[in-house]
């Protein structure tokens, strides 16, 4: 029976019942004024790369496990995005992969179809290739190419094709080209005069910044015509755009993106524990947790459409054979990931329950409650804490027989004052998921003493890692803090702090519309920061 | 190959030996609960008795034999670690003679252990209405198999908490008087048809009056022994079907009617041996329940 009697109680004596439900109606108020920083030039990120591909050429290509590495600026791979740029190294990953693809794509008869629609007369025919170009270019740059960008790629086409003696070989000249362009590996968003004043994002900018915000990929064609036609720069064509798009299958990847990036779940491809100390380890585990994480979230974003706030919550998730193993439970499904609901006797609930949070905030060979608590602070809550300082041993003593339990050890630690000030912030908070070993797995004892997970976080009381999920949840940084991280996330950069209320005027929309996120993606798109910029620089 | 079929085929037979114990009970009042335990054994190897006689196990007839003496053929009983006397296990004094051939003990215990691993032999307990794995005067339980590929844990060994199919060739059959006194189940009263593919033979045991103890240890694994008698013309024929080497299959005819101590279930005359396993098992799930 893993959950104490006296949790169990609290629990059934209604403490856990949502909130949202509970408050009186909020409505925010008029949309703060705003005045739109300088743009900022994003290199897309791997899953961008892929993704644009994907769409371009069809799935199913062959591609490098690795470009250029991506960055996390400000916790999100989102902003390092524009604080990155092209290595030497990078340039020939790219420079190859371009080759790989075109000759991939043109060398089978299906893809080449799709892109290739006039019969050329001649190994060097210009009227071919400038209508392939043309339209292949618009897709790949996300906006219609200038005549002399269009000569240049015409010329690499013919002059190759011409040399070698074939059209198609000469065309993935121009086809690579296209694929190592700044224009298709950058998002190139340097704003327009706006004729009402001030400056906004082109069309044709907006079609980029909307697909791989809610997509994390290219712009469609329907996106495309949308842009050329000038509706993306009007209320309601941008409305219309954007519910469209949320209703497409590729809001998924949009939503994995995001969360994938805020919540670290990439890091779970390197999780590694000691193989003597969790039997339950393997190769499988970092993969099927973060499909955990992300279907839960599908669910509750996309498909339900509720308060996202129950991702912290919830006894039902998605979990497959070895995660069923892992956490105790019936597999819901033979093979891949189907719907359960955990037991309320298991003591395990919502994302705080879950082995993407309690394996990767852990260590190789135990728990941790530091790692634990600044997870929780800085992620999800989006606090900054001070990093150590150099050289100080901020490590908690070892267990022996005076200091059985993790919280012993930290008892002992945080009596340092020099440790205290920060791990005071962490640690007891990390002390309510010890039920929980490094890999996630339920346990009654640590060293054959009992646990007590029972703590508070920011004056609110909690007995156990179930309850820490309601504090989380219910805590007045959470929401906002998703909030802020999905608006950074969509544009690119850190939030400058004339932006400050502006973001707390969509984390208002937020609660307002009863924490649904799905909204908060439309609300965003909507917004000024998200249409207007200020000058290049 | 000679060695690997004997060994299959004391595998098999090691298997048939988990539940040969006294006739069946009548179903009591201890029910199985919609959601029972489910234990699924990980590891399954003879218990030996050691050089002073100390053996896990079971008095499966109620007395203590000794050495040719009027009672269990002649063939002495063991004590139990505890000092427990009228252990029967005449299967370890095969022991010797079984080492001296290529079907070492070790062999055949890792041959039944690959078996396990690979999802052939996934032999499970169920138990219902366990209150109190301390005290539990009334706990029902049953034997069956699973199907399904395992998943082994960093250790080689059977994760805890995976999720099976119910085998539903085999009937499932009830233990009978099962309770927990000291934190130990013990139950008896096992007679089932055991369909068990080992090595690409497919074969069905009659296992027969089996005992049953199991304790759940402070590390979430059961540990416990199965103790029965087996026939020995019926482990004999099956040495023919399986195509033992006649040298071999003639010394183990020649030790196991030397070492009978119960008599089969034919009647014939101290035909039988009693045999006594140990295993380990975890908690498991089947689809379904």
């Amino acid at each position: 029976m893993p959950r104490s009697p006296l949790a169990l109680f609290v629990l059934l004596a209604g403490c856990d019942t949502p909130t949202a439900s509970e408050e009186p109606p909020f409505l925010r108020g008029a949309q703060p004024d705003y005045s739109a920083p300088a743009p900022v030039l994003r290199r897309l990120t791997y899953s961008q790369y892929v993704h644009s591909i994907d769409d371009l050429f069809g799935t199913g290509l062959v591609l490098p496990d690795e470009l250029e590495p991506d960055t996390r600026a400000a916790g999100l791979y989102a902003v390092g995005a524009s604080l990155t740029s092209i290595s030497a190294l990078g340039v020939d990953r790219y420079e190859s992969v371009a080759y790989t693809i075109a000759e991939q794509v043109l060398t089978d008869p299906t893809r080449r179809a799709a892109i290739v629609g006039c019969v050329p007369v001649s190994p060097a025919d210009a009227d071919c290739a400038r209508e392939v170009l043309n339209a292949l270019g618009e897709r790949v740059w996300r906006r219609p190419l200038s005549d002399g960008e269009l000569d240049v790629l015409v010329s690499v086409t013919t002059t190759a094709g011409m040399t070698l003696g074939d059209f198609d070989l000469g065309l993935s000249y121009g086809l690579a080209a296209l694929l190592q362009s700044p224009y298709f590996l950058f998002r190139v968003e340097l704003g327009e005069v706006d004729p009402a004043g001030g400056h906004r994002y082109s069309g044709w900018e907006m079609a980029s910044r909307l697909s791989y915000f809610l997509w994390d990929g290219p712009p469609d064609d329907a996106l495309l015509l949308a842009a050329e036609s000038g509706a993306l720069l009007t209320d309601a064509g941008l409305e219309a755009e954007v519910d469209r798009m949320l209703q497409d299958e590729r809001t998924r990847r949009g939503l994995r993106a995001f969360f994938g990036d805020m919540l670290h779940l990439d890091e779970l491809d390197a999780l590694t524990k000691d193989p003597s100390l969790f039997v339950n380890m393997s190769s499988e585990l970092g993969p099927a947790a973060r499909e955990q994480t992300l279907q839960d979230l599908d669910a509750i974003v996309l498909e339900d459409d509720v308060d996202f706030r129950t991702f912290l919550t919830s006894t039902d998730t998605h979990i497959d054979r070895t995660l069923a193993a892992l956490y105790d439970v019936p597999a819901p499904v033979r093979e891949g990931f189907g719907l359960t609901t955990l037991p309320i006797s298991g003591g395990r609930r919502g994302f705080l329950g879950q082995a993407s949070f309690l394996a990767l905030q852990a260590h190789a060979t135990s728990t941790s409650v530091t790692l634990r608590g600044l997870y929780l602070r800085e992620v999800l809550l989006c606090q900054e804490l001070p990093s150590p300082p150099a050289g100080l041993n901020t490590s908690i003593p070892e267990a022996n027989a005076e200091r059985p339990t993790m919280r012993d050890r930290v008892a002992q630690h945080l009596e340092d004052p020099s440790c205290a000030g920060c791990h005071q912030l962490m640690d007891p908070i990390g002390l309510g998921f010890e039920h929980f070993d490094g890999v996630g797995r339920w346990r009654d004892t640590e060293n054959g003493h009992p646990i007590d997970p029972a703590g508070s976080f920011d004056g609110d009381e909690f007995v156990d890692a179930w309850g820490l999920g309601q504090v989380v949840a219910d805590h007045g940084s959470f929401a906002p803090c998703v909030s802020d991280t999905l608006l950074r996330s969509a544009l690119g950069r850190t939030l400058a702090d004339e932006e400050l209320e502006l973001a707390e005027w969509h984390a208002d929309g937020l609660h307002q519309e009863g924490y649904r996120l799905r909204w908060l993606f439309r609300d965003i798109v909507m917004g000024p920061a998200f249409r207007t910029t200020a000058v290049a620089p | 190959m000679p060695l690997r079929s004997l060994a299959r085929f004391i595998a098999l037979a090691s298997v048939t030996l988990i539940a040969c114990a006294p006739e069946p009970q009548e179903a009591g009042t201890c029910t199985l609960t919609d959601m029972p335990e489910v234990l699924v054994l990980r590891t399954l190897s003879f218990a030996l008795a050691d050089a002073n006689g100390v053996s896990e196990g079971f008095d499966l007839d109620g007395v203590t034999s000794t050495e040719d003496g009027e009672t269990g053929c002649g063939v002495a009983d063991y004590t139990s670690p505890d000092g427990a006397p009228g252990i029967d296990n005449a299967f370890s004094r095969l022991e010797p003679a079984l080492n001296s051939t290529e079907a070492k003990i070790s062999v055949i215990e890792g041959l039944v252990q690959s078996a396990i691993d690979s999802g052939e032999l996934l032999l499970t307990v169920e138990l219902g209405g366990v209150d109190d794995w301390q005290t539990d005067q009334c706990v029902a339980g049953q034997v069956g198999q699973a199907l399904g590929i395992p998943m082994l844990g960093t250790d080689g060994l059977l994760l805890d908490g995976q999720t099976f199919d119910r085998d539903e060739d085999i009937g499932v059959v009830g233990l009978s008087a099962g309770s927990i006194s000291s934190g130990v189940f013990v139950a008896g009263g096992l007679s089932l048809d055991l369909p068990v593919q080992i090595l690409n033979a497919s074969l069905v045991f009659p296992l027969r009056d089996g005992q049953l103890r199991v304790e759940l240890g402070e590390d979430d694994v059961y540990r416990g022994v199965l103790a029965g008698r087996v026939s020995a013309a019926y482990v004999l024929a099956v040495a023919k079907t399986q195509a033992v080497d006649p040298a071999v299959a003639e010394l183990l005819g020649v030790v196991l009617t030397a070492n009978g101590d119960f008599d089969d279930e034919d009647g014939t005359w101290c035909g039988a041996v009693s045999v006594v396993l140990k295993f380990e098992a975890v908690g498991a799930y089947f689809y379904g329940d």
